[in-house]
């Protein structure tokens, strides 16, 4: 490893002169390159004792949490999977999707 | 209207209909000439200002992309699942800040479909143990370790991905602990807790 970190390094023209440099370059790279993203379900029994037992999970990353879909999404999903009755794709637009939108029927939008 | 790394942004501003392959060169090149972290300093990703549509179209448009690599993602691209990728996209693009995550969410909505291609609008290096039968510890520490060797040596954008499967699917082999403390999750947490946690990974003979 000690010598791929090396390799690299030369070929960046960056002296490291010690091990110790070394290894504090090589932290620093992980530290600014790995991205640890765990994904859990709130629903699950085991859940609070995850975290519990992993408390850097909590504490030193960010935490996303993801909403239930909202009915007007959920709406959307029919004439997306669905074909059209009149032949043809589903025909929602972008903006539709992103807002959540029903087209033809005006803002339906309940988070606005 | 949300900031956004700039790979996503350039999706989203650029013309291309089908999102074919100039949109993510010309994201990456922005990227590079808007300077690339130097090797040993800590440096923040800049960042470009883009509305919920145009993240929803870079997301199709990433759908697309992604699916020519023979990597299959699903995904509707509603409001929710804009917001999360804008959250995603926020921490995997913040070099050298806090770049892990805890999501938490149903099963469903969304949660790897986003990490998926947010990690590949970064040209970043998918992770993932899997826990097949015949799956042990010495592979599991194999995958954290090549998730370590793919940041620190080779200084790639890499994403380690572990979800709730492995709370409940460690197998024979592994010392699954009480109160759904698993082995995948402590790795996860040495990692997340400290970049010291990195180098413990190797053996003495692996770092001389």
């Amino acid at each position: 490893m000690q010598e791929r970190i090396e390799e690299e390094a030369d070929a960046r023209e960056v002296s490291l002169s010690s091990n110790e440099l070394l290894l504090s370059a090589f932290k620093r790279r992980v530290q600014a390159n790995l991205h640890v993203v765990v994904c859990l379900n709130p629903a699950s029994t085991a859940f609070v004792p995850a975290l519990a037992a992993n408390p850097a999970l909590t504490s030193k990353a960010q935490v996303v949490w993801v909403a239930d879909w909202l009915p007007t999404s959920i709406a959307l999903l029919p004439r997306l999977l669905l074909p059209s009755p009149l032949g043809g794709n589903a025909s929602l637009t972008d903006d539709e999707i992103a807002l959540g939108y029903e087209s033809g029927n005006g803002a339906t939008d309940q988070l606005a | 209207m949300d900031f956004v790394s700039l790979p996503l942004q350039a999706l989203a501003e650029s013309d291309d209909v089908e999102g074919d392959g100039i949109a993510m060169t010309h994201a990456i090149a922005t990227l590079r000439v808007g300077g690339v972290p130097d090797w040993i300093s800590q440096t923040s990703s800049q960042r470009g200002v883009c509305s919920d549509k145009g993240v929803a179209k870079a997301l199709r448009k990433l759908v697309n992309l992604i699916t020519r690599e023979d990597v299959q993602v699903s995904l509707l691209a509603v409001r929710e699942v804009v917001k999360v990728a804008i959250s995603i996209d926020y921490i995997i693009g913040s070099c050298g800040m806090c770049g892990h995550a805890t999501i938490v969410g149903a099963p469903g909505v969304g949660r790897k479909e986003c990490l998926k291609l947010v990690t590949f609008a970064h040209s970043g290096r998918w992770f993932e143990p899997v826990h097949s039968l015949r799956f042990s510890k010495k592979q599991l520490k194999g995958t954290f370790v090549d998730a370590v060797l793919s940041a620190g040596v080779e200084g790639r954008c890499s994403v380690m991905y572990v979800d709730e499967s492995a709370l409940v699917a460690e197998l024979p082999g592994f010392d699954t602990g009480i109160l759904g403390v698993c082995q995948t999750l402590e790795f996860a947490n040495s990692l997340v807790s400290s970049a010291d946690e990195s180098v413990r990974l190797f053996s003495p003979d692996e770092l001389g």
